[in-house]
């Protein structure tokens, strides 16, 4: 059995280098321990238990660590590396067609849209004569005289701009099986007229010429239709709301 | 019309010639990292798993892992203490997983094979008491203990390693080795017991 008051330091001595500061000289307190292990049995043998305590230890663990390192590493590295490179490559193709697609789909969205928004778009405000467009599609002959007439019955009845824009997207969405038109009736002639002109041009846009309101929910008044005030553009559609 | 036809061919032929450049300075690096560190992370695996192929494949795992993300390296050295410190953890975890899976498994068959006899041989005996004793020593000091462990590996090179001083290291050795020698006589003891 060791001296109580030499165990721990006999341990640390073992244990190697590395170990807690005390204080004082450390030199001067190996050597003092040194000359103790000299002259106290016990503690020699303890200490001597220690040491090879530690050198089995260090020999078990360096057996523990240095293993052969199997010869099917390497090999199982590659392998990996390149299912890794073959699961880059398809992400890297897949992944431009799923924006491409992505797109697309957007694009047709956006589209679809437009002409959802735009195909019986009323006459819009912009300006003095400003031109508001209603667009020739060449859907069906009903469909696009709905389209031509409706503003007409729509201005003719005084309706707010906005609520005859809600008007004309319902109406564009249901497309009548039977129209019915509220013609003023010094306008019905010339109506008649345009309504001809326009299936004869399927390809063409429509724009009416309207006056701006002064107060956008006020009744709103236009001149009857006269086909020297027809002009025939190439459609821009403006940012609504 | 054709010079710039032969122009754009020239700047195609370059490019591709680059990428070649590219892929086969990349192919060396990966050949020169797997030669020199794949057997580090397989000791550094092992030594926590105990088991050959858990540790093959833990090693595998963390060197794709730690080349995989090398690019963010500042320092190309640094990539050794890096895939040691990554395959450390994912030993870890992956003991954690295997212990738990052992209880549930253990709460069934209840009693555990007995000690072999070859384990029971002297050296077999000390390995097995070693691997027990490691595995309840806190994390820092059993992986400086293991990388000290590891053939080859000088103080400096471990403290570069953990990115630690050497005094540092030389400290959590001395702890480590204390501690685990401690165990050691607490098995040794039990075993008498026994």
């Amino acid at each position: 059995m060791a001296c109580r008051e030499y165990e721990e330091a006999l341990r640390d001595l073992a244990a190697g280098p590395g170990g807690p500061a005390v204080g004082g000289d450390e030199a001067e307190r190996e050597v003092r321990l040194r000359a103790h292990l000299e002259a106290c049995a016990d503690c020699h043998a303890t200490f001597e238990y220690e040491r090879q305590l530690y050198a089995a230890m260090d020999a078990a663990l360096w057996e523990e660590v240095n293993l052969g390192v199997p010869g099917s590493l390497a090999a199982r590295v590659h392998a990996a590396a390149e299912t890794d490179a073959e699961q880059a490559r398809a992400v890297f193709w897949r992944a431009p067609a799923f924006a491409a697609l992505a797109v697309l789909s957007i694009v047709l969205a956006v589209f679809i849209g437009l002409r959802g928004r735009h195909g019986a778009s009323p006459p819009s405000q912009t300006g003095v004569n400003a031109p508001s467009i209603a667009r020739q599609t060449g859907a069906k002959q009903a469909g696009q005289a709905a389209r031509a007439a409706a503003p007409a019955e729509v201005l003719g009845l005084g309706h707010s701009a906005r609520a005859a824009r809600v008007e004309q997207r319902k109406a564009a969405v249901r497309e009548p099986p039977t129209l019915e038109v509220l013609v003023p009736p010094e306008e019905r002639a010339a109506l008649q007229q345009f309504i001809s002109r326009v299936r004869q041009h399927e390809e063409l846009g429509v724009a009416f010429l309207n006056s701006v309101a002064e107060k956008e929910d006020g009744p709103q008044h236009v001149a009857p239709l006269e086909f020297a005030r027809l002009d025939v553009m190439p459609i821009e559609f403006e940012d609504e709301d | 019309m054709q010079e710039l036809t032969l122009a754009e061919e020239l700047r195609q032929a370059e490019r591709a010639v680059s990428a070649d450049k590219e892929r086969t300075l990349a192919a060396r690096e990966f050949e020169a990292r797997l030669e020199e560190n794949a057997g580090l992370a397989f000791r550094v695996a092992r030594a926590v798993l105990h088991n050959t192929a858990d540790a093959e494949e833990v090693a595998q795992e963390a060197f794709l892992r730690a080349h995989r993300n090398a690019g963010r390296l500042r320092d190309g050295r640094s990539f050794r203490a890096w895939l040691v410190r990554i395959t450390f953890r994912m030993a870890l975890d992956r003991a954690r997983a295997m212990r738990r899976r052992e209880r549930r498994e253990t709460d069934w068959v209840r009693s555990r094979p007995d000690v072999s006899a070859e384990d029971a041989a002297a050296s077999g005996e000390m390995r097995r008491r070693v691997r027990e004793a490691l595995d309840k020593l806190p994390e820092k000091f059993r992986l400086a203990l293991i990388l000290t462990a590891i053939e080859g590996h000088s103080l400096e090179e471990v403290a570069e390693m953990l990115g630690v001083p050497e005094g540092t290291v030389k400290s959590r050795l001395h702890f480590g080795r204390k501690q685990l020698a401690e165990q050691l006589r607490w098995l040794a003891e039990n075993t008498k017991k026994r």
